[in-house]
């Protein structure tokens, strides 16, 4: 029985694009890894139609939305694992990689329908977002959280996010979370489109 | 494409257990009438068996990033990951198929063995089975179907009758191998027809995902082959002898290499999965 289970809250509503979040998970963890754990995604579409009268209308919409792993309350990424290297943490709930027990098979990481786990060929082993498991034993915040600007994520007890967010955890471009379960809570903005929605499009692909 | 180890595992171990299949199944049918002409014992089989299945097994250890943990995966039999009861699996065919070659090394009778034989192949099986289940992932939509673990048998199905058909033409002894060749042809149909429905089924998913996939760029090619390699085979049966050795060599590296693109197809339908198509092309 875990003693708490945390996860991430998303406000696609406050979130620019900035970015600060993805480069300060990366700054920290420059020494561990060249991968990004948190990564923003630019989710635009929507088209310019002309009217009867000649004149235009639009629907054009974009917004971001940050993700790293969500340590999802059923994660695949540890079902499938062979070696039991990604676990759940017992306190925490969150999901990590044992790097004793890994041998770099990249199961997880075609499991994972969110892209969390990744291969590292330096160290020929999995690399993923720990919630900053080592500030959190300090009683800080996770570095993504702390650095956001406009306060647009939030990480904690997944019970107390959704008490204070609401519940929604699915939105495009994200896949549908009926496979993971996933400790993650969005505020989405009035463009917010469905998860699996063909609205739009990933923008900003060559960035990863 | 970091799967192409994994390319060669599972079609050189599919291949393998194909082999041993129609060579066991051509031992069985010879029970009352005493000695099979090639017994499985025979040194060039048995060359042949162990080149397929060690080389395959080799090529999923370069799949690992990091091989000296390579026996971790032991830890996820437990919890039943499936990758760990397939290399458990392809573990145990190994060892009975090594048990199986001793009994019967320079043994002029071997029919004794036949269950021991009967176990090995069913082992054989099991391998492609476990690989079937390694793949269908819920995540991955493309992977998620019957259809992987009928390809993964048709691949053992028609690797082991054009494979017998090539062992039996490297040996000197002139014979009709006329049933196992009609049996071959009707299975390289199967896999034809097999590849055209299959073709169809993923290439809906690819429309529904949205992307342009450029995946299916072995789809010619293979039929190519497979074409060849029936017409070839049709050509040998119509003669009802023994067609040459670079017939049956030829034929049997035409689906080889139609099974090994097959493969890379297959490993391709992967990135239709979650955030994966964000980063897919």
């Amino acid at each position: 029985m875990m003693k708490e289970e945390y996860g991430f809250h998303v406000d696609v509503a406050k979130c620019t694009g900035c970015k600060t979040c993805q480069v300060a998970c990366r700054s920290l963890k420059e020494s561990e890894t060249s991968k990004f754990y948190r990564r923003v995604y630019e989710y635009t579409g929507g088209h310019w139609q002309e009217n009867n009268d000649k004149t235009w209308h639009q629907d054009v919409f974009a917004y971001y939305v940050s993700i790293s792993c969500n340590h999802c309350q059923d994660p695949i990424c540890v079902r499938v694992c062979p070696t039991t290297a990604m676990h759940k943490d017992a306190e925490t709930g969150l999901v990590l990689v044992d790097h004793k027990k890994c041998i770099g098979c990249r199961y997880c990481e075609w499991a994972c329908p969110y892209g969390a786990p990744q291969f590292d060929p330096e160290q020929g082993q999995m690399t993923k977002c720990d919630g900053c498991i080592d500030r959190l034993a300090r009683g800080e915040q996770a570095m993504c959280v702390t650095a956001c600007p406009l306060r647009a994520l939030d990480f904690g007890p997944i019970a107390e996010l959704r008490e204070k967010y609401g519940s929604v955890d699915e939105i495009a471009p994200l896949p549908e979370k009926k496979h993971t379960r996933p400790h993650l809570v969005i505020t989405g903005g009035r463009h917010a489109r469905p998860a699996l929605s063909k609205d739009g499009a990933v923008l900003n692909k060559k960035e990863f | 494409m970091h799967q192409l180890s994994l390319v060669f595992f599972t079609v050189l171990i599919q291949a393998s257990t194909g082999l041993l299949l129609f060579s066991g199944i051509q031992q069985f049918k010879t029970i009352a009438n005493g000695q099979p002409r090639i017994p499985i014992n025979n040194l060039g089989f048995q060359i042949i068996l162990w080149t397929l299945f060690t080389m395959g097994a080799l090529a999923s250890l370069l799949h690992l990033g990091k091989p000296s943990n390579a026996l971790n995966v032991l830890y996820g039999i437990q919890t039943g990951s499936p990758l760990s009861l397939e290399v458990l699996s392809v573990g145990v065919f190994g060892t009975l198929l090594l048990i199986y070659s001793l009994l019967t090394w320079k043994k002029a009778q071997i029919q004794k063995y036949n269950f021991f034989l009967g176990l090995t192949i069913l082992a054989g099986l099991m391998v492609s089975y476990a690989t079937a289940r390694v793949y269908t992932l819920p995540t991955i939509p493309a992977w998620n179907s019957t259809w992987t673990l009928v390809q993964f048998f048709m691949s053992v199905l028609a690797l082991g009758s054009v494979g017998f058909l090539f062992f039996q033409s490297q040996q000197q002894e002139k014979s009709s191998s006329a049933p196992q060749t009609r049996t071959a042809i009707i299975i390289l149909f199967l896999l034809m027809a097999n590849i055209v429905f299959y073709n169809k089924w993923s290439n809906n998913i690819i429309l529904e995902s949205g992307l342009a996939l450029p995946s299916w760029n072995f789809f010619i090619p293979r039929i190519i082959l497979l074409v060849t390699s029936f017409v070839l085979l049709l050509f040998s049966g119509k003669k009802n002898n023994y067609a040459s050795q670079w017939t049956y060599t030829l034929i049997f590296v035409c689906v080889l290499a139609s099974e090994l693109a097959g493969r890379i197809d297959f490993y391709n339908l992967q990135k239709i999965s979650g955030m994966l198509q964000i980063f897919a092309y």
